[in-house]
């Protein structure tokens, strides 16, 4: 069962932009969560947009587009938060959207090109192919706990 | 027998040394990702792999002309393949139909020199200065830069 989790992903939209996370570090996926954000406990310098109400403790909210110079497509109240399990304990990423699960065979991994290493090495270091459409990996590292350069 | 690729963009006329020139794809669906630099906004995905779009002016005009080109003209540059985005194809014609001058217009470095077929004159690109330009810090791709006034 473990090995089924460990080899699977979650493929969510930052605007429009498909991004995967893998299923093994996803704790709970939350829906509707603007009236359970504090949004005035912001650091925007280390990407943190609030405090979220998780199983009675305040995590913080962590918004991946600050870092990835994207626009988020969508309202707060359509966001929703992807509570992961981080060295810290835990805290919540903001998404778009939240498209569904699929197995790591489905992904296919695609050669960086050398044009764009440069620019892109700091944020993400990995781009897979899904149904012919390029996606980004997340990973949990960059964007919590981390200086925030806000574009 | 030297042949080229003919395409424009936005009346600007171009010609690719048909060595250079992989494929041409019509109405493909291009992609955003993260942090891209700013002269390759846009990625197509080709033969299994990402290739970067260049916005060969650095003045795209409106954001359909970066999300929807009409075609995109892959090439193969010393720093991989690059799509270049085309409003209108022109074929691919014999250097003898034209006439070639070694000498580009100014204020393009990765011109390297004009065909003139048809009354019309094709700005023969040099893929590799090209890509050159687009790992230096400083990109020479918009003409109107310092970076391309220095690099002329």
């Amino acid at each position: 069962m473990r090995q089924q989790v460990v080899d699977r992903y979650l493929i969510v939209r930052l605007s429009g932009v498909g991004c995967l996370l893998r299923l093994a570090e996803v704790v709970e996926v939350c829906k509707q969560i603007a009236d359970q954000v504090d949004w005035q406990r912001a650091d925007l310098s280390v990407g943190i947009v609030g405090s979220f109400n998780f199983r009675n403790a305040s995590i913080p909210v962590v918004n991946p587009t600050l870092q990835l110079g994207l626009e988020s497509g969508c309202s707060r109240e359509d966001q929703a938060a992807l509570v992961l399990s981080g060295a810290e304990g835990h805290w919540a990423l903001l998404v778009d959207e939240v498209d569904g699960i699929a197995q790591a065979s489905n992904f296919v991994a695609c050669e960086i090109p050398l044009l764009l290493k440069n620019s892109i090495s700091g944020y993400y270091s990995e781009i897979v192919l899904y149904r012919g459409e390029p996606m980004i990996v997340l990973e949990q590292d960059r964007f919590y706990g981390i200086s925030v350069e806000v574009s | 027998v030297s042949r080229f690729g003919l395409f424009s963009l936005q009346r600007v006329d171009y010609a690719v040394p048909l060595a250079r020139l992989r494929k041409v794809l019509h109405q493909p669906r291009v992609h955003l990702l993260p942090r891209l630099p700013r002269e390759l906004p846009r990625v197509v995905v080709a033969d299994g792999g990402v290739v970067p779009v260049v916005d060969l002016l650095c003045k795209a005009e409106t954001e359909s002309q970066l999300s929807a080109p009409e075609y995109l003209i892959l090439v193969d540059s010393e720093c991989g393949p690059l799509a270049l985005p085309a409003d209108t194809t022109c074929g691919i014609v014999a250097e003898q139909k034209g006439t070639r001058s070694v000498t580009g217009e100014e204020g393009s470095p990765w011109w390297c020199g004009s065909f003139h077929y048809q009354n019309k004159t094709f700005q023969i690109l040099d893929i590799d200065v090209l890509a050159i330009g687009l790992t230096q810090e400083c990109p020479v791709l918009d003409p109107d830069s310092e970076g391309a006034r220095r690099n002329q």
